[in-house]
């Protein structure tokens, strides 16, 4: 590489490196940051002290600090504990039933000359092109006439219309990418059909079953606008709510922060440690 | 004798058995539609019928102290379409889609050329860059208040250092951008992987041809670069354009419309409008119009830009 060249393109990767990494940790810096340093000017890069404090306490439990005072438990721990259980519960239930039923689909769709097999897929395209914010209307008028809104039941539901056509879509352009014939050798060593895929075309594509799985987790943790709308306020309460109804009440930003942080771990943690998986997944289209 | 006592084996072998496998009996047709059975009857139950309700609840009008439900036709059609306010939100609905899409492409374009050079710490960058996409646009709101804050921000701590005073990023002149830029930072790493694993199909050999021609760096890329990535590029465009015309949790947390409506973008007015003023038969039919603009505009431009594609690689071919 000639000088020049190599000045832009590690000049270019820093720049990238901080534009994603910089609003990350500068959250993590907050998060430990005794309240009274937001008093100075300018507003110092790196704390002169570190204050930890904040993490046990939104776990409910007390907290010392480094001069020896003991902090209570901070008043928003049982909202922030029962939102991240919450959030654990719904995504897993999410995870699981949505694999269960998009692996077979997104099987079908690829590998099996099904009739209606074009319409099936612009079905599920036409899905994903709906507006979360336009589902929520009917979704929160026929959840209150079933009793499902605040439940966590209903929010499972919910999550599922997204993360469904998601999979669908991203297994159909995945088993796609077989081999041809795959089935029809394992067929010949006295497999039965559904035999075939569940032992020889499922285990060829555990990579990309799991990256399906992290991302059915993600989508549903993550999920915001109908945790809102159904399940604010309510003993069902995912995690999203349960940090905005937070972030909207507590001016102590480094409390947050820390809370922000709990709730960023698991996704952050998933993604770093699986992303080789998720890079190769085919979000977008189909050959 | 042989012989026959093969042919007899075989036609026995199936009958021996204690039964064929039920998958293996039935048509493939048949088993095909037994696997997507499931999916159906959820997309019918989770999709087909709310979408089938919200047309119904977009042509009524609900009181919400008494409970009573009035069939109003198009009614709410027509009271959105003659609202200023809607097209208000419309319009800035249309602003931040432009800025999303142009600071989205910018990043993850760049971002893609830039990883398909070597050069050390290339694997952690590409590790590293999937962690915004991984937070969904709500936590991504959260993290940039962070930034953006006058009293705590990292911006402010940047221009106090550097001698200046903390500046606001979200004033009304300065909203839409500043919004547009958080959802760029977590929408971006997709593109970039999208568009890096086309880039990584173009030969190198075409850079070097192109380079004895005496081309420069702009003129290798349109010539070069752009023809590859044109058809990924067109459905990236596609993708965040979407989002961006349906975000909504990003705007709830970071400005809730504010400051003064300067971000109340459509979906955010269909909010207030369901939840807030609880008129569901006018947010009903606001997100139907929504959906219908943001429909027709991706299959027009889809159309378009698959066309222009198209026809670009036919004439190569001559």
């Amino acid at each position: 590489m000639r000088l020049g060249r190599r000045v832009i393109v590690y000049t270019g990767a820093l720049l990238l490196a901080a534009w994603t990494l910089i609003p990350l940790v500068w959250l993590a810096i907050t998060s430990v940051t005794p309240g009274n340093e937001f008093a100075r000017q300018p507003l110092p890069f790196w704390p002169s002290n570190l204050d930890l404090t904040n993490y046990p306490r939104l776990l409910g439990q007390e907290a010392t600090t480094s001069s020896g005072e003991v902090l209570a438990a901070s008043g928003h721990s049982e909202l922030i504990v029962e939102g991240l259980i919450n959030s654990a519960v719904v995504a897993l239930a999410v995870t699981v039933i949505s694999l269960a039923v998009s692996i077979p689909a997104a099987y079908a769709l690829a590998r099996l000359e099904v009739r209606w097999r074009q319409t099936g897929l612009l079905t599920i395209l036409a899905t994903r092109a709906i507006p979360p914010i336009a589902t929520t209307i009917p979704f929160y008028a026929l959840f209150s006439q079933l009793g499902l809104s605040g439940t966590r039941t209903g929010l499972v539901i919910a999550h599922l219309t997204i993360v469904v056509p998601l999979l669908v879509w991203i297994g159909t352009s995945f088993f796609a990418s077989l081999p041809v014939g795959l089935e029809r050798m394992a067929r010949v060593d006295g497999c039965s059909r559904f035999q075939a895929v569940s032992k020889v075309v499922v285990p060829a594509s555990l990579p990309s079953i799991t990256a399906m799985a992290v991302i059915a987790f993600l989508t549903s943790w993550n999920e915001f606008t109908f945790a809102l709308i159904f399940n604010t306020g309510s003993a069902a309460q995912t995690f999203p709510p349960a940090l905005a109804s937070m972030f909207f009440q507590v001016s102590v930003p480094t409390e947050v922060a820390a809370a922000t942080c709990l709730g960023l771990l698991p996704p952050l943690v998933l993604a770093a440690v699986f992303q080789r998986y998720i890079r190769k997944v085919n979000f977008v289209g189909i050959q | 004798m042989t012989v026959t006592t093969e042919v007899r084996d075989l036609a026995a072998a199936p009958a021996a058995r204690p039964r064929t496998p039920f998958s293996s009996r039935i048509s493939t047709n048949r088993f095909g539609l037994l696997l997507i059975a499931p999916v159906v009857l959820l997309t019918v139950a989770i999709v087909v019928y709310p979408v089938a309700y919200s047309l119904y609840i977009s042509v009524t009008s609900s009181n919400p102290i008494t409970g009573t439900t009035r069939f109003v036709g198009i009614e709410n059609y027509t009271q959105a379409l003659g609202s200023g306010e809607f097209w208000r939100t419309l319009l800035l609905t249309l602003v931040y889609v432009l800025c999303v899409t142009v600071l989205g492409t910018l990043v993850a374009l760049g971002a893609a050329l830039l990883l398909r050079e070597k050069f050390f710490g290339r694997r952690f960058l590409m590790a590293v860059i999937v962690l915004p996409w991984a937070l969904s646009t709500y936590a991504a709101a959260v993290v940039w208040r962070y930034v953006y804050s006058p009293q705590f921000g990292f911006a402010a701590a940047v221009s106090e250092h550097a001698g200046g005073s903390a500046t606001d990023f979200l004033t009304s002149s300065s909203v839409i951008p500043a919004l547009a830029a958080v959802h760029a930072w977590q929408f971006a790493p997709l593109g970039a992987y999208f568009l890096l694993a086309t880039l990584q199909m173009v030969p190198d050999d075409l850079y070097k041809l192109a380079k004895v021609d005496g081309m420069g760096v702009f003129s290798r890329f349109r010539n070069v670069t752009l023809p590859y990535i044109r058809v990924p590029l067109a459905i990236f465009l596609v993708l965040i354009g979407g989002q961006a015309a349906t975000a909504f949790d990003l705007i709830y947390f970071l400005t809730s419309g504010g400051p003064g409506g300067a971000s109340r973008t459509l979906p955010f007015f269909i909010y207030e409008e369901t939840f807030q003023n609880q008129r569901l038969g006018s947010g009903a039919a606001m997100s139907w119009i929504l959906l219908v603009v943001v429909v027709v505009v991706t299959v027009g431009y889809y159309t378009f830009a698959l066309r222009v594609g198209g026809g670009k690689t036919k004439e190569e071919d001559r």
